[in-house]
């Protein structure tokens, strides 16, 4: 090997590390948001009515709202997240989500029909959220639902919609 | 007798290439910096502590771009 093809080797060596030294942290530090979770809070319960608020047996809709969320470096207060149905029986209260599992539209109650019903695609739910009538593929989404102090925490959540099965997005 | 070589290596011939490396250090560091920086009097400081803070190597990117055109 001649000195000038050594020296042509290292050279290149030599930009191959630099190159690389430079590139890798580039781009770990580009995706981090692909790796890291950027968006916090919002998945505790989220107080949402009294208790008391609720008539017994007939379902009403709350919105749900997170008091602070932060994205990356901003803090965002009072955010809205979505809303639920909250259906009091008694000293239970159980919790659906008003997206429908169709397609996502929301569904509201028909008190005459005395079911849930989404405007887009006509799916019929009875009160426990079952699936009664319409293309929908599975029951209402239930939320987890806790009671304290007599003030009603609901643990928002979505999910993937058009699927037979419940799974968070 | 042979033909001088077209090119001669020479210490002051290292600069150009040195500058030109460091130019364009600033401008990947300055678009990786770009891409996590909200520039408004509120978002900022909060926006510049995330990077150094929080982003994967983002205090090494900062870094970069704070020493790039230093010449001490």
């Amino acid at each position: 090997m001649t000195r000038r093809r050594l020296l042509e080797l290292v050279a290149g060596a030599l930009a191959t590390v630099v190159g690389v030294a430079v590139a890798v942290p580039a781009l770990a530090y580009l995706t981090f948001p692909t790796r890291k979770r950027t968006v916090f809070g919002g998945d505790e319960p989220l107080d949402v009515a009294a208790v008391d608020a609720l008539p017994d047996g007939k379902p009403v809709r709350v919105v749900v709202k997170a008091p602070v969320r932060r994205d990356a470096w901003t803090v965002f207060t009072d955010v809205t997240l979505g809303a639920s149905w909250l259906l009091r029986e008694g000293d239970h209260v159980r919790a659906l989500s008003t997206v429908c599992p169709h397609a996502g539209c929301a569904v509201d109650w028909d008190e005459r029909g005395d079911s849930f019903v989404c405007p887009c695609h006509d799916s019929r739910f009875s009160r426990q959220g079952t699936p009664l009538s319409g293309p929908s593929p599975r029951p209402l989404d239930a939320l987890d639902v806790t009671v304290v102090d007599g003030r009603v925490r609901v643990a928002w959540r979505r999910f993937r919609t058009a699927t037979a099965k419940k799974e968070p997005v | 007798v042979a033909a001088a070589p077209p090119w001669v290596a020479r210490w002051s011939r290292v600069f150009g290439p040195a500058l030109a490396f460091s130019l364009c250090l600033q401008a990947l560091t300055g678009f990786l910096l770009a891409s996590f920086y909200a520039p408004s009097a509120t978002t900022a400081w909060a926006a510049v502590a995330y990077v150094q803070q929080e982003v994967t190597l983002g205090w090494l990117v900062r870094g970069l771009h704070a020493a790039g055109p230093r010449r001490s």
